[in-house]
């Protein structure tokens, strides 16, 4: 037997490991488990998806087709066709994202083409059939190689073209086939500046001709405008007395000047502001010194001036009707929307083609494009009208057939917002709150409190009653649905949009309750549009209304602007607020006044602060040694602390605590990342293998920099900075070499998740880090940052992520008890609920350290396709996450935005406390009644036969 | 041979690919230390001391600075009393020449607390420029005038890490391996039944043939058609 | 010896400084570059789909979306105004899945196709190219939902529990019992009466006494039937 022992023995760990082998099978599966899976029959069932376009650019109606249809493209680098009738998308063709997609010009429905054209030097033209949207060719606009002209590879030669900048100035035309492309050059002297017009054949790309044609009138300042077949110019503002004309094609006709007297009747003031109008007919419109009137021009071989003032916020459109000409001008005025028609050449109103009408989403209209076809009935119009809110609406025969809100396609700031209770709730709370103020008083009233309580439960029975009977319920302010759930799954979506309009949608069926426009506002910065949504009060402090209050910056001065709202009805709570400085910082703070409002804090740009609403000061003084701003400045690099400690109840004074400045030679901030305010850590450790416990390191405090590497030797380097942002502690920083954008950062709990593209290995990663504060909890109760000073154990790990990221966001639950899942916005459209688990970067790439609910290290994370969210809903270019806790602890509420939206719920670890949807109640019911019935029904036999066996 | 334009090539390249990877070489920095010791939001900075780093890498540094006046520590209590924090700026100069200015402050009561010992740790970048500043003391807090005049002051420098990479090489291996052992399992496997399983086999056989010996009716026990069917 | 060291020393600055300067000299290249490429493909329809449309539900898209095709009416492609680079295309469907390719284009315009490997990067397959892109499964978004079949009722768990102590106390005792009691047909409810209630007092202890008995060998059990019939009797 001796020999067979260590053979044994080996066998014997064979078989463990095999055993272990299997724990991670059952592990890995239970995984499968976690993720969400949903059944097919569940589609729809607690998600939607919208669709949208964005803000009209160019329009143009189909009427070559057998559908009749609109083509539209847009500034979000969309080329759509819309249904005439309902405004519904026929198909949506979504282009590159940025410059590089930029719609340029559009043309050719009216001869059955659809050419567009896109992108910066050199710019591609793309032709797309019209009925189905397929591509039917694209050509870039460049030379072909010479030296490569008889290879199959096709490459292009852009060294002859212009700087890139110059794309803006360049002028398209797009007719019978043929793509025009339109430059002014101006070599600085005079004499030589030339408009070059380069033909091209719009399918295949083939250059037709090029021809200059000598303008010596336009300089470097000029504006020029493209009124086809003509250009018209003038010159610097100041300077500018003369409209200069040109035909474009017509070989050998000379430029006609028109100066100010022969279209304004007087000899004084300056030119400005010449626009085309856009239309079936040459015709440009100028104003003089900025005033607020302008007159058109109509151009042909002798322009005429048309001596009729229009307002200068006037949109002008030219249309052609029963052959003649007819000038549509579109004012806006108290809510008002006029179309007014005359005849181009007369001015002679044309009353049966006036159209006025007033509509919550029309807000400023111009109209983009317009047709009046004859009809048996008589001439009516077809406008596409596009507001400055971007929404999109069909006027057909004065008459308004659909509304697109477009704005939503650029959605800035979100959030959710539990409904309120119902009238019937509230009762109740009114009692209650009623008979806290009896006891404030002093005065014990049983009695009265005693009819005070059957009263009211006398209605609920009445109410009850009511409901049973089937008698219609009384009359309520708010809409039946639009209340509170038992599980908080139903909830009001506030969406800002970079238009200023904000909108109230509902979150079952996605429908929009109301809107609200905020006038002359804009983003923080230009770069990213940025908006601050604060929900200052919450819906559960009735009788006080729940407050939003939206932070931006006006349009025209930059300083702060403030609207306050109800985000349950969409009711302004006070005027719109125009601050007289601009914002730095803000914050909502986090005690509540007597009336449970949270005042918002504001760092101006000179370093002093104010409260909002003003009223609120003593409060925010009264917590202010407590109170931190940080900032952080993208131009200069430089990061700092204030604290509230030296303010008084008059005044709010904050000073510098702290300054880090990251040199902006080398390096430029990229994002700032903090944690969610409202999120909560349930677990303060984890449990080792060896049933130690590794503390974790959850300090509210910090925030991760995000920094990209500028410069030739560290272009492509990314650094990471966790810096506490109360006592300026810098906690830990690493760097990334060879790697590039897009960054993403999910910042949570104690880890970070990040992901760039590796230059190196030419892939996207996902980097982790997880921070611990060891073996031992340094503060049990509260964490501060002033007083901890040991820096954190940080683990990292880095995993292959095969897919373009667009967007990542972790999910998040109302007690954070449930495991968090990471959303990500996949660039081919999916939303992926990737488990933190598999980005854990404690995840052993030893099997043997393996610790409970650890699975081994893999360096690719595998997409699985039953965690795609949105199934087969593709989301197009996603451009925000946002997540919300529901009532249920499982469930968290997931809203995507972009150019669709997207909303959907997700449960992490699956619904622990709560039936699922498909929990089949009648077999339960069934097997129970038959076993009761069957034990009965057994039991008398038994006795009968019992008793038969007696009387034997 | 050994001119000195030999060497001026080596030199080039050593500074160049050195500013081409992370914290490669070494270099030194100079702080210029003031502190506040003043109550209210402006800060009234007066010198604290020099402190020269010599190497980055290592971290060595020498602290010069002088202590507290007694005027001096009755104002830091009286900070510490109020609970407001004792400020510190520092101006920092590094290999590339260039002077950055930071900010700092700590508790005031924990800097008491901690017998005037601190620590100011130096945060660089990659490119080992500065970034930050930072100091702090563990305290406890205590409003109470130390018994030290003298700062005790621990100087850090800190860089940043290398950031993670997926580590495919080890998985690369481990399938590897995998692969390899699934072939030598598959030569192995070939093996017969008994030849695979002789050890488990050999001991049932001896244990059967050890109690049939022993109780030799029960020899035809094994059938196990069980105890029913008679 | 000395001499040969500097010589070394020399030769190694040398290769150096050639790295160094290849290196600048790749990357300016890669700025200055201003030549422009058309990356070409096709993709095949998925079998057995609805085949109108499918085109216009896919996209081509070069690096997550730098740079975009769209299908034509035959499901070629073009992505223009594309750099030399190396390039992961990816067939964008919402329905099927498509291998994705790494197209790499040097800067004098020759091309690669091959093979995407993330974790072994320098694997080199080539594929052809023009690329052809065929879908190789139908992307499975939703979990099947289990359907009622008998075989799963039965054997589920529960009902097993359930059935099994049936088959026990129904048809085990019909097995054990004598055939030549059954003919007595005036004794044989009673018998059976009889019989259920000794199946019912059948408790743990005997039941161990029985596997002993079984074990210990053919002939006690046999008493111990005699028993059981004598006292049946």
């Amino acid at each position: 037997m001796g020999p067979f022992v260590p053979d044994l023995r080996g066998k014997f760990n064979r078989f463990l490991s095999d055993i272990q082998l299997l724990q991670y099978l059952i592990v890995f599966f239970g995984l499968f488990n976690l993720s969400l899976c949903l059944y097919e029959d569940q589609v729809g069932k607690f998600d939607w998806r919208q669709n949208y376009v964005g803000k009209i650019k160019f329009a143009s109606f189909d009427t070559v087709s057998a559908a009749k249809k609109i083509i539209v493209a847009t500034e979000e680098n969309v080329v759509a066709a819309l249904n005439l009738k309902s405004g519904q998308i026929l198909w949506r063709r979504v282009l590159e994202q940025g410059c590089a997609g930029h719609v340029r010009a559009l043309g050719g429905v009216s001869d059955g083409d659809l050419i567009t054209v896109s992108g910066g030097v050199p710019a591609i033209v793309r032709a797309w059939d019209l009925a189905t949207g397929h591509i039917l060719n694209e050509w870039p606009l460049a030379e072909q190689n010479p030296e490569r002209l008889d290879s199959p590879l096709i490459s292009f030669n852009t060294t002859g073209l212009y700087d890139p900048e110059r794309i803006e100035d360049v002028m398209w035309h797009i007719k019978d086939g043929t793509l025009h492309h339109i430059l002014p050059t101006y070599n600085g002297d005079a004499h030589k500046t030339e408009v070059e017009v380069t033909s091209y054949d719009s399918k295949t790309g083939e250059k037709l001709k090029s021809r200059k044609i000598d303008a010596a009138f336009i300089s470097k300042e000029s504006t020029c405008v493209l009124a086809v077949p003509y250009i018209a110019c003038i010159d610097q503002p100041d300077l500018a007395d003369k409209v200069y004309i040109q035909h474009l094609y017509a070989t050998d006709s000379d430029f006609q000047a028109i100066p100010v007297i022969q279209i304004f009747g007087s000899e004084t003031g300056h030119l400005s502001n010449l626009e085309s109008v856009p239309g079936d007919e040459p015709v440009v419109s100028v104003s003089r010194d900025n005033g607020q009137t302008k007159r058109i021009i109509v151009i042909n071989t002798e322009s005429a001036p048309i001596p009729n003032d229009l307002s200068k916020d006037t949109a002008l459109y030219i249309t052609t009707a029963d052959e003649g000409k007819v000038l549509l001008q579109t004012s806006f005025e108290n809510q008002v929307a006029n179309v007014a028609a005359v005849e181009l050449s007369t001015f002679s109103p044309i009353p049966n083609l006036s159209v006025s009408l007033s509509h919550n989403s029309i807000q400023a209209p111009t109209i983009v494009a317009s047709i009046c076809p004859r009809q048996p009935k008589g001439t009516g119009c077809r406008h596409l009208l596009s507001s400055e809110d971007h929404s999109v609406a069909l006027l057909q025969h004065s008459r308004l057939v659909w509304v697109r809100e477009e704005a939503l396609a650029n959605i800035v700031a979100v959030e959710m917002m539990e409904l309120p209770m119902s009238d019937r709730e509230q009762a109740i709370e009114t009692e209650f709150d009623q008979k806290e103020n009896f006891d404030v008083d002093g005065s014990w009233d049983v009695v009265s409190m005693m009819v005070r309580r059957i009263c009211s439960q006398a209605n609920q029975l009445k109410g009850l009653l009511q409901a049973v009977m089937g008698f219609s319920p009384p009359q309520s302010t708010q809409r039946a649905d639009l209340v509170r759930d038992e599980f908080g799954l139903h909830k009001m979506i506030v969406a800002v949009t970079s238009a200023g309009k904000i909108y109230g949608i509902e979150s079952k069926r996605g429908e929009i309750i109301w809107q609200l426009r905020v006038k002359n506002i804009t983003g923080f910065s230009k770069a990213s549009k940025k908006m601050v949504l604060y929900v200052q009060r919450g819906s559960r402090h009735f009788p006080h209304p729940p407050q939003c209050a939206l932070l931006a910056a006006d349009k025209e001065t930059g300083n702060g602007v403030i609207y306050t709202f109800n985000p349950m009805t969409g009711q302004p709570l006070g005027e719109v607020t125009r601050l007289g400085y601009k914002i730095k910082q803000s914050m909502l703070l986090h005690v509540s006044t007597d009336d449970f409002l949270r005042p918002i804090i504001l760092l101006d740009t000179e370093d002093s602060v104010h409260a909002f609403p003003e009223s609120a000061k003593a409060t925010a003084a009264s917590v202010a040694k407590s109170v931190y701003i940080f900032t952080a400045d993208q131009e200069t690099g430089v990061l700092s602390g204030f604290s509230l400690a030296y303010s008084t109840p008059e005044e709010l004074i904050a000073h510098m605590v702290w300054q880090v400045i990251l040199p902006t030679k080398t390096q430029q901030i990229v994002d700032v990342v903090s944690k969610s305010t409202i999120e909560r850590v349930h677990s303060q450790g984890r449990v080792l293998g060896d049933r130690s416990v590794l503390y974790k390191y959850i300090n509210p405090n910090l925030v991760a920099i995000v920094v990209q590497g500028v410069g030739s030797t560290h272009k492509n380097t990314l650094t990471l900075y966790l810096l506490d942002v109360v006592s300026g502690a810098m906690v830990f920083s690493v760097v990334h070499k060879r790697v590039r954008g897009p960054f993403h950062v999910v910042h949570s709990e104690n880890w970070l998740v990040y992901s760039y593209f590796n230059e190196k290995s030419r892939r996207t990663e996902i980097a982790t880090l997880e921070l611990y504060e060891g073996k031992t909890q340094s503060n049990t109760t509260a964490f501060s940052s002033l007083t901890t000073t040991v820096l954190p154990i940080v683990e990292r790990q880095a995993f292959i992520f095969p897919a373009s990221i667009e967007f990542l966001q972790e999910t998040i639950t109302e007690k954070g008890i449930t495991s968090k899942h990471i959303m990500v916005a996949l660039a081919n459209g999916g939303i992926l609920e990737l488990p933190w688990m598999l980005v854990d970067p404690r995840r052993p790439i030893n099997p043997e350290m393996r610790e409970e609910g650890v699975i081994p290290y893999m360096p690719e994370i595998p997409i699985q396709m039953d965690a795609i969210v949105n199934y087969n809903q593709s989301i197009a270019r996603v451009s925000g996450i946002h997540t919300s806790p529901s009532g249920l602890e499982s469930t968290c509420l997931v809203f995507v935005y972009g150019l669709d939206l997207f909303y959907t719920r997700v449960a992490p670890s699956k619904t622990f406390d709560v039936l699922k949807e498909d929990f089949d109640y009648y077999l339960i019911t069934i097997v129970l009644l038959a076993l009761t019935v069957s034990s009965y029904v057994t039991k008398k036999l038994a006795s009968r036969k019992a008793q038969k066996q007696a009387w034997k | 041979m050994n001119s000195p334009y030999t060497w001026i090539p080596v030199l080039l390249a050593v500074i160049l690919s050195a500013v081409g990877s992370e914290l490669d070489y070494d270099g030194w920095l100079r702080l210029r230390v003031w502190h506040a010791l003043n109550k209210g939001p402006m800060p009234n900075f007066i010198e604290r001391g020099n402190i020269t780093v010599t190497s980055v890498r290592s971290g060595a540094s020498t602290v010069a600075q002088a202590g507290l006046k007694s005027s001096e520590l009755d104002e830091l209590r009286k900070l510490a009393e109020d609970d407001r924090e004792y400020r510190l700026k520092a101006s920092v100069r590094g290999s590339s020449g260039t002077e950055t200015t930071f900010f700092t402050s700590v508790p005031a009561c924990l800097v008491l607390g901690s017998e005037l010992e601190d620590f100011l740790t130096v945060w660089l970048d990659g490119a080992a420029e500065p970034v930050a500043v930072s100091l702090s003391s563990y305290g406890p807090c205590s409003r109470e005038v130390p018994s030290t005049q003298m700062w005790t002051t621990e100087v850090q420098v800190r860089y940043p890490e290398a950031g993670p990479v997926p580590d495919t090489a080890t998985y690369i291996q481990k399938l590897e391996r995998e692969r390899e052992a699934r072939e030598r399992g598959e030569t192995k496997d070939n093996r017969s039944f008994l030849a695979k399983y002789w050890m488990y086999i050999v001991p049932a056989v001896i244990f059967v043939l050890l109690s049939s010996a022993t109780n030799p009716e029960a020899g035809g026990a094994g059938g196990g058609g069980g105890g029913a069917q008679r | 010896m000395l001499i040969k060291m500097a010589f070394l020393t020399r030769l190694v600055s040398l290769l150096l400084i050639i790295c160094q300067i290849s290196s600048v000299i790749g990357e300016n290249d890669e700025e200055v570059s201003t030549d422009r490429y058309v990356i070409e493909g096709k993709v095949f329809p998925p079998e057995n789909a609805i085949l109108t449309g499918w085109q216009l539900m896919t996209h081509v898209m070069a690096n997550g979306g730098e740079h975009l095709g769209y299908l034509r009416e035959d499901g070629s492609f073009t992505i223009s105004n594309v750099p030399s680079g190396s390039y992961i295309i990816e067939v964008v469907n919402p329905n099927y899945a498509y291998e994705p390719v790494r197209v790499e284009i040097n800067s004098k315009g020759k091309f690669r196709a091959r093979k995407v490997n993330l974790i072994q990067t320098s694997q080199v397959i080539q594929v052809p190219y023009p690329l052809k892109m065929r879908p190789f499964a139908p992307f499975r978004y939703f979990q099947l939902r289990e359907q009622w079949r008998v075989t799963d009722f039965l054997f589920n768990p529960m009902v097993l529990m359930m059935i099994l102590p049936l088959l026990l106390i129904m048809v085990l005792p019909k097995i054990m019992n004598d055939p030549e009691t059954r003919k007595i047909a005036g004794t044989r409810s009673f018998q059976e009466m009889e019989q259920l209630n000794s199946l019912t007092k059948y408790d743990m202890p005997e039941m161990s006494e029985m596997i002993t008995t079984f074990f210990a060998g053919e002939e006690k059990q046999k008493s111990k039937a005699v028993k059981a019939a004598k006292k049946r009797q």
